[in-house]
């Protein structure tokens, strides 16, 4: 075998990969339970923060709010120490 | 449209039974990354379920405009295989992949010893290198796709995978030479 055969032996034994044979099922199985809880318990912490996080605009409308909320948190405070 | 756009639409309209098909078509490919990022047999298929899991909820976050969903999964699976890698202890040899396709014995010897060069030095390039060349050797991504799984400029990946391929040559110079493309 030359060099080019080796390479290429090894790049096809890099390449060669078995599964299980439940591995779809297993996956589709996670899934529905997913969905099962996400029905159950819409609006828990853990929900929530799935939402928030696959949603940009959500991401962004939180940090804004967060933002805004801290900043007149800060102006009350400085207006009740000046008074 | 495309069909796997098509089929991520039906998905999130709540038929969950096509991300079978999606499972069907990027099963193998993305166990066989994981494995060769992670070197580890065992587990390679539960971090790939949670891949495939970590995929379906955040399906809706997919932008088709922004990459081709093989990359996005992909970028997934690179994520979670770098999390596995921070949490596992350092590679020992013996946990290192066997050869297949035996020939001859003699061949057998020959390939041996070179497969096993092969993983010591592929193991011993910097992290970055050694992913973008099992990208582009093992799993056959084009230049272009591998630098938005890793998020870096294209020029970037170029130059990772000839500084891997180039360390990889001097390490086995004399003993073997990677061909060029």
């Amino acid at each position: 075998m030359n060099n080019k055969d080796i390479y290429n032996a090894w790049k096809e034994q890099k390449h060669q990969v078995e599964t299980s044979e439940d591995f779809t099922d297993e996956v589709m199985n996670q899934i529905r339970r997913y969905e099962q809880n996400k029905r159950k318990s819409l609006f828990d912490v853990q929900s929530l923060i799935e939402l928030m996080s696959a949603h940009t605009l959500a991401k962004a409308g939180l940090i804004l709010t967060g933002g805004v909320v801290g900043f007149i948190r800060v102006v009350l405070m400085f207006r009740m120490v000046l008074e | 449209m495309t069909q796997e756009t098509e089929i991520i639409r039906q998905v999130l309209e709540g038929d969950i039974e096509s991300f079978r098909l999606l499972l069907a078509r990027y099963e193998k490919p993305v166990v066989r990354m994981i494995r060769n990022i992670t070197y580890d047999k065992e587990s390679c298929q539960d971090i790939a379920q949670d891949v495939f899991l970590v995929a379906y909820k955040k399906l809706a976050s997919f932008d088709p405009d922004r990459s081709n969903f093989s990359t996005w999964l992909f970028t997934i699976a690179k994520n979670k295989s770098l999390n596995a890698l921070k949490k596992k202890k350092p590679l020992l040899m013996s946990e290192l992949p066997e050869k297949s396709n035996p020939h001859n014995p003699s061949d057998d010897m020959v390939e041996k010893e070179f497969f096993d060069q092969l993983e010591t030095k592929l193991q011993a390039l910097p992290s970055k290198q050694r992913r973008a060349f099992i990208l582009a050797e093992f799993e056959e991504l084009s230049y272009a796709e591998i630098a938005q799984i890793e998020g870096v400029r294209l020029g970037t990946i170029k130059s990772r995978i000839n500084r891997a391929k180039k360390k990889l040559r001097t390490a086995l110079k004399g003993v073997w030479e990677i061909p060029y493309e």
